[in-house]
């Protein structure tokens, strides 16, 4: 088991370097000229030459790319000039808040999913099923920004059910002090339940908008295994001894039957990560999507490269700990 | 932008990222015969699901085809003095910060939706599946390269990817067009080499090897037939996928050029006035985009519903 | 038990829904809060140059002189540039060959941290500018000070000289970028802090600051000219400009800049808030590369000139918060002549002019929108739509900003709109940069010789009133050439609650927090 996990890990290294080459070129060919966005119009021509080599990008691309690594390597990733701040501190600034949108919407996805997808398993064919099955298509086709802003139009402008869609917490609430970074989790170790509320009012829409996609995959997938299973020995057999139908439902079978959904809600926090660029955008939630999203059309090399690792290495990490917990819910499996 | 696909069947054509050892092997069993395409229409027809896309996706093209003559009005001249006009029966969708008349913008916006759409997953599809049937039949070091620069493209959240490469490839749809198509790439890659890795053993693709036929023509007689449907499935899956994620980079600023109609855009412009309360500016170009990618996920899942019968009717 | 948590989460969720969220309290007491678009990106006086930026480095540093103001008869109090009034030096002199300025420190004046502003302070503080490049150094060069010649006279005096008698000095000595630094903080933490952190002298002292949700300034209650009358000021960050406004309406905020023109009208009418519209300095052009076909023939601009329908862009695009743009120069600084002016929209004229220049069924050409504001977007669209009806094909490319400017710089583009505030509210700096033959923002080849003589003779000349006659006798000829199709200068929109007051525009667009009260 050790021993699988850290063959697992080696085999990331590779993965990673190529993270960083490709990072890098893409970021070197975004279009504009740092320089000129760092020092403004207002400036002469040698004056910019000064700034671009204050910057080190007068350098051959190879050598700025052997200085990155480097600086890599001793945990530094570089400098946001558009944030005035290193890039690692904003990351961990702002990944906190992409978590909780991220796992708000995958906790949706599971609530409302998992039973529906069981549901249209025991009923199939019936009306649930095709209803639910419709509704999951409509989930993933609907645009993520689109549904978003209609929400707000729904819920904010037209109910005001919601508090203005900006943010994490409304700034007369104050913020909270920060443990976790969760807004929810702090406001609840404060005690501050006004926060609380208004955290959880912020949350709502963007994870419900995010969520969709998720929720509807989620659905169709604990449908099939749920299916699959049903039609297996052992189910007759629970049910041939007079067991409820509960039982047979959630405790033996549903058990055997998320193990495909787990490997889908690995494959779903990536989607979700990509997802909350556009969510944060449009909520104004101060994340790691809304803090690439700036930095590219800023052009500001080091945050995109440092976010690109970041998210490839959770990436691995997390599809790393699905398999894992494969292994938990299956016996079956061995690692080797 | 959400994944489009149901990866609903353990037999999952678009296999995690897990690990680098690949994916399962498909049951292979069904996907000898495929179907002639006009049994499979007829088969797509005759599925409710299958149907309803099938109208949906026939009914957008007709928009798109007839736009200028089902359009009331210029879909690009600006009209200040109706601008914000909202639905009412001379413009029953209302009309945008310019005046122009919406109706007539999603008319004309859904031909780039369409094209972009179907452009963008063929690049996917040329560049992707060749790799991945190259991947999977040679296999080797050459095979563990393609395999890992694929990882390497999907270890980016492909939003974030489809951003970068459309501001570097320059302004314009063209752009956003190709960067969707390469963020497509790895998918199709990925799903034809895990279905290259199950039929390379048959025995069909055996005896045409005994026969002493090339690689190429194996790959061509013997290989591509047999993978060919769940690649159609992705195909028609990927549409939804390709036409969202370019209307996303659209909505982020990247992509379409004012004062062309192309429903992201429209929506993006649209934003600004929710809160004021025209709400018809960014709900309609959406609807259009939603029903549009709707169609293609419908025909996308009854096809797969036929081509991989395994996958759905599982009962005991 | 892990359902029992998911569906106990699920009803807390439902609970909260249920309970629906009525709009947040009322704001503290002396605290005043303001909405910005965005939350700046550096807080080090050199380098930053973005007005939420600039505006937290202003409130909490103090330079060595500043702007003076003045009431207007309609009673709104507005910054006078070229009135340079005492502010860390009490008294200056000037040399008889305009060369060397004596500056006199108060005394007795400490930085936040307790440290002593003094003469150790400037010369760092002037010596830092020098050396780090950016645009800090080149206002060195704007201003023509002479870095070798920055003295320490005593502890409280210091004396800088000029390469050339210069008469906008004073002026650069007031902005943001010369606020004076402590020393001893730079020394310990390093130049990358100060990008991030700021302590100084000024009325307030920075609490935190994080991009993307915005700036909390404490007063400093030992501050020199006295404590400030706000305890706390929130520079809150909602880049949605229709969120700003909702905001305003319902008291959640006390200030919001960057209104959007389309709501100024539903503001003024809205109970609680007063609407502050300042003619700006901000001028919006359009630029046609006079290096490129068929852009090089004087009369193809001017057809260009009169074929824009700049009435429908003031009122329809811009909702009336804005005026014509007469000449490059705007109304409002030093020096503005705009009675050469004599475009108007008028579609006869220019087909007449294209045909003279040997277009007689137009020509098509490529237009470059920068992405980021949507006023040029809309006169883009009806730029080209006006355009279309004399043959000219104008095809818009949008581009991301970074691109834009870089394009821009490179002179490569054939059209654009751009906007422009000089830093500097003076014909030298604005003309220098913008239309010189050799000027670093003269982005489009445009190089008239007798325009440059004139600028040249200006620049040289000592007396106030001769130097500015000659700017404004060159700006006919650049009106005539018409480079640029003069669109329009921007108002600066502020929406303020009442109650609120002591709000002062100044032509930098920044607000100044010491004199707001509520």
């Amino acid at each position: 088991m050790a021993s699988y996990v850290l063959k697992r890990l080696l085999y990331l290294l590779p993965t990673l370097f190529g993270v960083t080459v490709v990072a890098f070129v893409i970021t070197r060919i975004l279009p504009g000229d740092p320089a000129l966005m760092v020092a403004g119009q207002q400036v002469s021509q040698a004056t910019l030459e000064k700034v671009r080599a204050s910057m080190g990008l007068d350098k051959p691309l190879l050598t700025q790319y052997f200085f990155y690594l480097k600086a890599l390597l001793r945990g530094d990733l570089g400098f946001a000039w558009h944030t005035g701040h290193p890039v690692l501190r904003d990351l961990l600034t702002y990944f906190p808040a992409t978590v909780e949108l991220t796992l708000t919407s995958l906790l949706i996805a599971l609530v409302l999913g998992i039973p529906l997808g069981v549901a249209s398993a025991t009923k199939s064919g019936g009306l649930l099923d095709h209803l639910s099955r419709v509704i999951a298509l409509v989930g993933v086709s609907m645009p993520i920004f689109w549904l978003g802003l209609v929400l707000i139009s729904v819920f904010f402008v037209t109910l005001r059910w919601v508090p203005a869609p900006m943010g994490r917490l409304s700034f007369a609430v104050g913020p909270v002090p920060s443990y976790t970074g969760s807004v929810i989790l702090d406001s609840l170790l404060s005690h501050n339940w006004a926060a609380l509320r208004d955290g959880l009012m912020h949350l709502l829409l963007p994870s419900i908008a995010l969520s969709t996609g998720t929720l509807a995959i989620v659905m169709r997938m604990t449908r099939a295994s749920m299916l699959e299973e049903l039609g297996k020995d052992y189910v007759r057999t629970a049910r041939a001894k007079g067991q409820r139908e509960a039982l047979v439902l959630y405790k033996h079978t549903l058990k055997n039957a998320l193990i495909p959904t787990v490997t889908v809600i690995g494959l779903q926090i990536g989607m979700l990560l990509g997802g909350a660029v556009i969510t944060e955008t449009i909520f104004a939630w101060p994340g790691m999507g809304r803090y690439v999203t700036e930095s590219i059309m800023a052009t500001d090399y080091a945050p995109v490269q440092g976010f690109a690792l970041l998210s490839a290495f959770l990436y691995a990490i997390i599809n790393l700990g699905v398999d894992i917990l494969y292994g938990f819910l299956d016996p079956r499996i061995r690692y080797s | 932008m959400c994944a489009l696909t149901f990866t609903s069947e353990s037999g999952d054509p678009r296999p995690a990222i897990r690990g680098p050892a690949g994916p399962k092997p498909v049951s292979p069993e069904h996907r000898d015969q495929l179907g002639r395409s006009r049994a499979l229409l007829w088969r797509l027809w005759r599925n409710p699901l299958g149907f309803l896309g099938m109208l949906v996706i026939v009914g957008w093209v007709a928009v798109a085809v007839m736009a200028p003559l089902l359009a009331p009005y210029s879909p690009i001249l600006p009209d200040m003095a109706h601008r914000l006009v909202p639905p009412e029966p001379a413009h029953l969708l209302g009309t945008d910060q310019y005046g122009r008349d919406i109706l007539t913008r999603i008319l004309y916006g859904s031909r780039l939706s369409l094209s972009v759409g179907l452009l963008s997953v063929g690049i996917s599809f040329l560049l992707g599946v060749p790799l991945g049937v190259a991947a999977g039949f040679f296999g080797g070091a050459i095979g563990q390269l393609i395999m890992r620069a694929m990882d390497v493209l999907l270890a980016f959240p492909s939003l974030v990817l489809a951003m970068a490469l459309a501001v570097s490839l320059g302004p314009g749809l063209t752009s956003a067009m190709i960067a969707v198509g390469i963020v497509g790439i790895p998918d199709f890659a990925r799903l034809s080499y895990g279905q290259v890795l199950s039929v390379r053993e048959r025995e069909f693709v055996e005896s045409s090897r005994a026969a002493g036929a090339s690689n190429l023509t194996i790959i061509w007689r013997a290989i591509l037939p047999n993978i060919l449907s769940s690649l159609i499935v992705r195909a028609t899956l990927g549409l939804g996928f390709a036409v969202l994620t370019a209307a996303s980079l659209s909505f982020l600023g990247l992509g379409a050029q004012p004062p062309s109609p192309e429903l992201g855009a429209m929506i993006s412009g649209g934003r600004d006035y929710i809160i004021s309360g025209q709400w018809w500016l960014a709900t309609f170009p959406g609807l259009a985009i939603a029903t549009m990618v709707l169609g293609f996920n419908l025909t996308g899942d009854a096809l797969r519903d036929i081509l991989d019968p395994l996958a759905t009717r599982r009962k005991g | 038990m892990r359902k029992y948590t998911i569906g106990t989460l699920l009803a807390v969720l439902l609970l909260v829904v249920a309970l629906g969220a009525g709009t947040t309290g009322a704001l503290a007491a002396g605290t005043i809060t303001i909405a910005y678009s965005e939350g700046g990106h550096t807080l080090d006086p050199v380098m930053a140059n973005d007005l939420t930026s600039d505006t937290v480095i202003l409130a909490v540093y103090d330079q060595l002189v500043t702007y003076g103001t003045r009431k207007l008869p309609d009673g709104r109090v507005v910054g006078v540039t070229n009135d340079i009034r005492p502010m860390l030096a009490e008294r200056w002199t000037v040399s008889p060959d305009k060369k060397v300025y004596t500056f006199y420190l108060r005394k007795n004046v400490k930085f936040s941290n307790g440290d002593p502003v003094n003469a150790d302070a400037v010369l760092f503080t002037l010596n830092r500018i020098a050396n780090t490049p950016g645009n800090g150094s080149f206002l060195f060069q704007v201003a023509s000070i002479d870095p070798k010649q920055v003295k320490k006279i005593d502890d409280y005096t210091v004396q800088i000289g000029l390469t050339r008698p210069n008469a906008m000095f004073l002026q650069v000595l007031a902005m943001y970028t010369f606020s004076i630094l402590d020393p001893a903080v730079v020394k310990e933490h390093g130049n990358e802090w100060l990008a991030s952190h700021a302590v100084g002298s000024g009325p307030f002292k920075l609490v935190s600051w994080d991009p993307a949700n915005g700036v909390i300034l404490d007063a400093n209650k030992d501050y020199w000219q006295g404590p400030p009358k706000v305890d706390r000021v929130v520079m809150q960050v909602i880049p949605e400009s229709s969120n700003r406004v909702a905001f305003l309406k319902a008291g959640s905020v006390d200030m919001a800049v960057e209104v959007p023109p389309k709501d100024v009208r539903d503001l003024r009418a809205a109970p609680g808030v007063i609407i502050r519209s300042d003619p700006s300095v901000r001028i919006l052009y359009f630029a046609m590369n006079c290096g490129v076909k068929p852009f090089d023939n004087p009369k193809v601009r001017q057809a260009i000139s009169y074929a824009i329908p700049y009435k429908q862009l003031i009122n329809d695009v811009m909702y009336g918060q804005a005026q014509q743009l007469r000449s490059p120069v705007p109304d409002g600084m030093p020096g503005y002549n705009g009675s050469a002016w004599h475009y108007s929209y008028d579609l006869k004229k220019a087909k007449k002019l294209l045909t003279e220049a040997g277009y007689p069924h137009g020509f098509t050409f490529d237009f470059t929108l920068g992405s980021g504001f949507d006023d040029w977007e809309q006169d883009a669209v009806l730029i080209q739509a006006s355009l279309a009806q004399i043959g000219v094909k104008m095809n818009i490319t949008r581009m991301a900003r970074p691109q834009f400017l870089q394009l821009m710089s490179q002179k490569k583009l054939t059209a654009f709109i751009s906007k422009w505030t000089s830093f500097v509210n003076d014909p030298g700096y604005h003309l220098g940069f913008l239309l010189d033959g050799k000027g670093p923002a003269n982005y489009i080849n445009y190089d008239n010789p007798k325009v440059d003589a004139l600028l040249a003779e200006a620049s040289k000349e000592t007396d106030t009133a001769s130097r500015l006659k000659l700017y404004e006798e060159a700006q006919p000829y650049i009106v005539r050439d018409a480079p640029w199709a003069f669109l329009y200068q921007y108002a600066r929109v502020v929406g303020i609650r009442k109650g609120v007051s002591g709000y002062i525009f100044y032509p930098d667009e920044l607000i100044r927090f010491y004199p707001l009260s509520k």
